[in-house]
């Protein structure tokens, strides 16, 4: 499969600092990448540098074939984007932002007329077209804003956090849109996010990046499977002394009480059955025992864990 | 040309939608009030003799120009639209000549709105107007009409004048962190070019040999008023040409983001 979008030691630096670093990225054509890190972690820059809008300090990339340093205008023309922000201008009307946009991406007249009929309809603002955007709230904003992201059928979609701040409905509504988008149309989409259950529902793939670095990458399943399976133990009498003598057992890496529960974290290749059989002839009343994996958000904190306890040791 | 004219269009819908449509515009009423109609009431003989008008034609593009000039980028960078609009295809010349093409083509409108409505009142009202003078006529002889020079300095005058704090605006405005930063800057240029001139002009006139002085007021003395406002247009359109074109040349996408 082709890569939308590649990068080789793609860096940039402020000052001093790293805002990004050494960032090796291929998004493969068609699919749903997302780009996970806590704030400040250099996602936005990342975006900033694959559009062209600020040159690498170090390193290469290449959006949709063209090179951010030399073909930056092309990126930008093949592309649709959501940023941080919406990007609205609030005194214009939701058709004139769009229609500034169109004209902007050199979208036909009538074909332009006609998506942006098509557009307002499915977000329903089509009976507010002739609305100052100022008067919309902030989920009519953020539609109207992934709107115009679409307005031109991009191949390629960066949205920067495109759920923040919907409504349900309307986020699970946009998720479906995006895969629709990605299955059907071959869109690609990169996006960043701080809702990691968005991420593992909706990518392919995911990198997570922390300190301008990228501490993981692969699929969400893939990137679980580094973190370790856990026992949740549920039911009563763990007495102190009974849970010192499972976490002294072999394949135990830890133990944590949780809301009454005990969540016992398995080293590789630990058995569930002999813990199980300890804790009951222990005295525990076990009422339900079952193996978990980790889900994305804890396998991300450990991860950021892991990241600062290597530069720590550094 | 056509990228220049999409985002100029845009801009001039911003302007006009300024402040909430209709109340938007009190302000250029305002000015058409005061230019148009309150000046020449109080002032017809002068309005009528036209080297008023054409002064005025001049200066009013610097007050109309100002503030959205200050809004073109610093505003965008406050209302946090900037950077979308930085990442379209649009090349870098046609957003910024395009933000400066339509404040100058707002207040050169503007500024056409305030000549003909002084024209309406001096014709309305035959204000100024000497009894027994044909040409500066009253009602009942005729329609008025500013001499040629009158125009000159509205067709070109004020568009050299709107392009100057145009550009130099522009150029503020882009690295200003807020509208209020830019339109406070801004002053400095507005005043200069208001007062420095007016003040700055005898001072300037003394300071030069006194056989400099002789042959400029030889040339001035052989030029009519409209070669002379055609010539003064010309020089600063030239200046124009070029504060635009360090404007495009220092205009960067990265340094608008980074900054």
């Amino acid at each position: 499969m082709t890569a939308a979008i590649r990068a080789r030691g793609l860096g940039r630096r402020f000052g001093g600092v790293d805002a990004v670093a050494d960032l090796d990225l291929d998004v493969p054509a068609g699919s749903i990448y997302g780009f996970l890190g806590p704030n400040g972690a250099g996602k936005t820059t990342t975006i900033r540098l694959l559009l062209g809008l600020l040159r690498p300090t170090t390193g290469e990339a290449e959006v949709l074939g063209h090179d951010v340093r030399t073909g930056a205008p092309a990126v930008r023309e093949a592309v649709g984007v959501l940023l941080e922000t919406d990007g609205l201008y609030h005194r214009l009307t939701a058709r004139q932002n769009l229609d500034f946009y169109g004209r902007v991406a050199r979208v036909p007249a009538t074909d332009r007329a006609r998506r942006i009929r098509a557009l307002l309809e499915h977000i329903d603002l089509w009976d507010r077209r002739d609305e100052p955007v100022a008067d919309f709230s902030f989920g009519m904003r953020k539609k109207l804003a992934l709107a115009r992201a679409f307005l031109h059928r991009p191949t390629l979609l960066f949205l920067d956090e495109p759920t923040s701040g919907l409504d349900t409905p309307t986020a699970v509504g946009l998720r479906q849109e995006l895969l629709r988008l990605a299955r059907d149309e071959g869109v690609t989409v990169f996006l960043t996010t701080h809702n990691l259950l968005e991420a593992e529902k909706l990518c392919d793939r995911v990198a997570v990046i922390r300190k301008g670095r990228r501490i993981a990458e692969g699929a969400p399943a893939s990137i679980r499977a580094r973190s370790r399976r856990s026992l949740e133990v549920t039911g009563a009498g763990f007495a102190p002394e009974l849970v010192a003598t499972v976490v002294g057992m072999p394949g135990v890496a830890g133990v944590r009480r949780e809301n009454g529960r005990l969540r016992i974290e398995l080293a590789e290749g630990g058995e569930t059955a002999p813990i199980v059989r300890a804790l009951v002839v222990g005295g525990a009343e076990v009422a339900e025992a079952r193996v978990a994996g980790a889900s994305l958000e804890e396998t991300f904190l450990a991860l950021l864990e892991e990241s600062d306890e290597s530069e720590t040791g550094a | 040309m056509r990228d220049l004219l999409i985002v100029a269009q845009k801009e001039l819908r911003e302007i006009i939608g300024a402040g909430g449509g209709r109340r938007g515009m009190v302000r250029e009423l305002v000015f058409v009030g005061i230019f148009g109609l309150f000046f020449p009431l109080s002032q017809a003989e002068a309005w009528r003799m036209g080297v008023v008008p054409a002064a005025f034609v001049l200066l009013i593009p610097l007050f109309l120009v100002g503030p959205h000039v200050a809004d073109s980028f610093a505003g965008e960078r406050e209302r946090k639209t900037l950077e979308t609009l930085l990442a379209t295809r649009l090349p870098d010349a046609a957003i910024f000549l395009g933000k400066v093409l339509a404040v100058c083509a707002y207040a050169w409108a503007v500024t056409f709105l305030i000549l003909v409505a002084s024209l309406a009142t001096l014709n309305v009202t035959g204000a100024g107007a000497p009894p027994d003078l044909p040409g500066f006529s009253a009602p009942d002889r005729g329609i008025f009409l500013y001499p040629a020079f009158v125009w000159a300095a509205w067709g070109l005058g004020s568009a050299a004048t709107s392009l100057l704090l145009g550009a130099i605006g522009t150029f503020v405005s882009l690295r200003a962190k807020t509208v209020r930063a830019a339109a406070q800057a801004l002053t400095i240029p507005i005043f200069l070019m208001i007062f420095g001139v007016s003040a700055g002009f005898p001072v300037v006139w003394r300071s030069l040999p006194e056989g400099t002085r002789d042959r400029l007021a030889a040339i001035a003395g052989t030029m009519s008023p409209l070669e002379f406002l055609v010539g003064l247009a010309v020089a600063l359109l030239l200046l124009d040409a070029a504060l635009l074109w360090v404007g495009v040349r220092r205009f960067r996408r990265d340094t608008l983001i980074a900054g």
